[in-house]
């Protein structure tokens, strides 16, 4: 067991480094400073008038559903180069006739993906913070909703992950993921178009924001995190079986 | 013998391909072994099937006695693998890489101490002291393949696949890498795989010719060239050619081909005989001479060069 944690560790600390080597990573995270900087201003703005409103309803929920959207565009470029790069520079034999298993590659990368995004959503922290200032304090719907925010990226990297794993080229596999998410998040629309109930319901329940949205309202329930835990493991398996078909 | 790596009956297919048909290889312990044919003609297959990247449809791979299928853990840390494509991270130090390389491919249990140790023989031995702390993108393409080649070495394996390392390189750089794949020879066994044929009859003990998925020869150099040896080649350089004297010379029972080369002096007839021991040469300058202006008459030893072309066709 050791010995398998300390292939991820070693994998996991050199994509870190490779990751924050690139600007590529400041850039996103420049963007994504003022865009969620920008919706809170907003958002805290107008909900001086919205005075039915508590600050949870009026700011928190909107600012971190935006958050969870403004991700699905911004996971397809964290996660683009995890095995197309490694691909195009054919390094990824390297790691294949190494020590370390498809799963333990696979989840280094994962990992190291996820410590990206947490990088940058740990800069909007701010927020809450802010928020406490002016006495807020429903603190449990702020770790909620936080960890809503996670568990979704997380869904969205595993998705990331695994278009990466398809494609050689960065461009292609950012795309690929994209569709996939935006497909995933287009169930709910398609939910409410039908008008029987249960086929409506399987749809919602197939999109992440439906489940994400429990988060955020601090109402978690067991099958949000079981359908968001096999969600990440259905993509992980796929990119298992992505790179085992190397042997096809 | 003590075989390193033993291949039988191994077959690849992929759809509508045949990649290799029972492909039957042996490569002894402490040797270095060649392995040439035309491109395509599956030698990469092959040492992928040995470094156990990709499965054989059918057939047994040993390495060093282990079934390559079944014990693939404990066979992966025998090899150390340099591919066509050298697997280099441009954007870390050569140290730094090679540090790397050892975590993922060195079991657990190994000490730090012990690691080191052996970077530092390698780097000594690839000559990458100068470059350690430079990035590997910033360095020449025949320093990259001594990284690459470290990179195969550095997890100490018992065996070392150098599949075409020499391609694209400068004279001096690729007499670098001859000199330390001879270097190598005291500790490793080496199947090296190479277009460079001058090079594996100076370097290879043992050379497989493979075209087409199929083994053609596979021995020691000697053997093979004794075996080709049964066949002289010789070769006239005539005046003119005339439709007589080609008739003349094919409707010898002992004349197994003849291709005829254009030159500036004359017409060159390259003539292959089954000697069966005898010497032809009296008889064919004979015949020549009778029916064209015979300029010069020779026997042609069979390189291995000659040998790989006259396999391959």
């Amino acid at each position: 067991m050791k010995g398998y944690l300390y292939g991820v560790k070693t994998l996991t600390f050199k994509e870190l480094k490779d990751s924050f080597a690139s600007p590529l990573i400041y850039s996103i995270t420049g963007l994504f400073c003022v865009l969620m900087g920008w919706l809170f201003f907003n958002y805290l703005i107008s909900s001086k008038e919205l005075t039915d409103q508590t600050l949870t309803q009026s700011v928190l929920i909107p600012v971190f559903g935006n958050m969870n959207f403004i991700f699905l565009f911004l996971a397809p470029l964290l996660t683009m180069k995890s095995f197309s790069e490694e691909k195009k520079l054919h390094t990824l034999e390297l790691l294949l006739t190494s020590r370390l298993t498809h799963f333990q590659i696979i989840i280094s990368k994962l990992i190291a993906t996820f410590l990206m995004a947490l990088f940058m959503v740990a800069i909007t922290f701010i927020f809450p913070i802010i928020l406490a200032m002016s006495g807020y304090d429903h603190w449990p719907v702020v770790f909620s909703a936080y960890g809503g925010v996670l568990f979704s990226i997380l869904c969205y990297l595993t998705v990331g992950i695994f278009a990466s794993a398809m494609c050689e080229n960065l461009i292609v596999s950012a795309i690929l993921s994209f569709c996939i998410l935006l497909g995933l998040m287009l169930f709910s629309i398609t939910g409410n178009a039908t008008n029987n109930v249960i086929v409506a319901q399987m749809f919602q329940y197939l999109a992440i924001p439906y489940h994400f949205e429990s988060f955020v309202r601090g109402g978690i329930k067991s099958y949000n995190l079981v359908y968001m835990s096999s969600f990440i493991c259905f993509f992980i398996y796929l990119t298992h079986i992505k790179l085992e078909s190397r042997k096809w | 013998m003590t075989l390193a790596i033993d291949l039988s009956q191994v077959t690849k297919e992929y759809p509508g391909i045949l990649a290799l048909d029972k492909v039957d290889l042996k490569v002894k312990k402490g040797s270095i072994h060649g392995f040439i044919g035309p491109n395509g003609a599956g030698k990469s297959t092959t040492m992928n099937i040995i470094s156990g990247l990709i499965p054989p449809t059918s057939g047994e791979v040993k390495v060093q006695g282990l079934d390559c299928l079944r014990e693939y853990q404990k066979v992966r840390g025998l090899i150390g693998l340099l591919p066509e494509n050298p697997p280099l991270y441009q954007n870390m130090q050569v140290e730094e890489y090679l540090t790397f390389c050892q975590k993922i491919n060195m079991p657990y249990e190994s000490t730090k101490t012990e690691r080191n140790s052996l970077k530092q023989e390698i780097i000594e031995r690839c000559g990458l002291h100068e470059v350690t702390k430079r990035l590997i993108g910033n360095l020449s393409k025949g320093f990259r393949q001594r990284v690459a080649m470290a990179q195969a070495l550095c997890s100490d394996p018992e065996i070392v696949i150098l599949d075409e390392p020499t391609v694209g390189l400068d004279p001096n750089a690729i007499h670098d890498v001859r000199e330390l794949i001879l270097e190598l020879k005291e500790k490793y066994t080496i199947l090296l795989s190479t277009h460079q044929l001058h090079e594996v009859g100076r370097i290879c003990d043992e050379v497989t010719i493979i075209n087409d998925g199929k083994i053609l020869r596979s021995g020691t150099i000697q053997e093979v060239q004794s075996e080709f040896s049964a066949f002289q080649t010789y070769e006239a350089l005539v005046a003119s050619m005339n439709d007589g004297l080609r008739k003349d010379l094919l409707s010898k029972s002992f004349i197994e081909g003849m291709d005829i080369l254009h030159e500036n002096e004359g017409e060159l007839l390259r003539i292959r005989v089954s000697s069966g021991g005898e010497d032809h040469r009296s008889q064919l300058t004979k015949l020549i001479s009778h029916q064209a202006e015979l300029l010069e008459f020779r026997s042609k030893k069979m390189e291995l060069e000659d040998i790989f072309r006259e396999v391959v066709k």
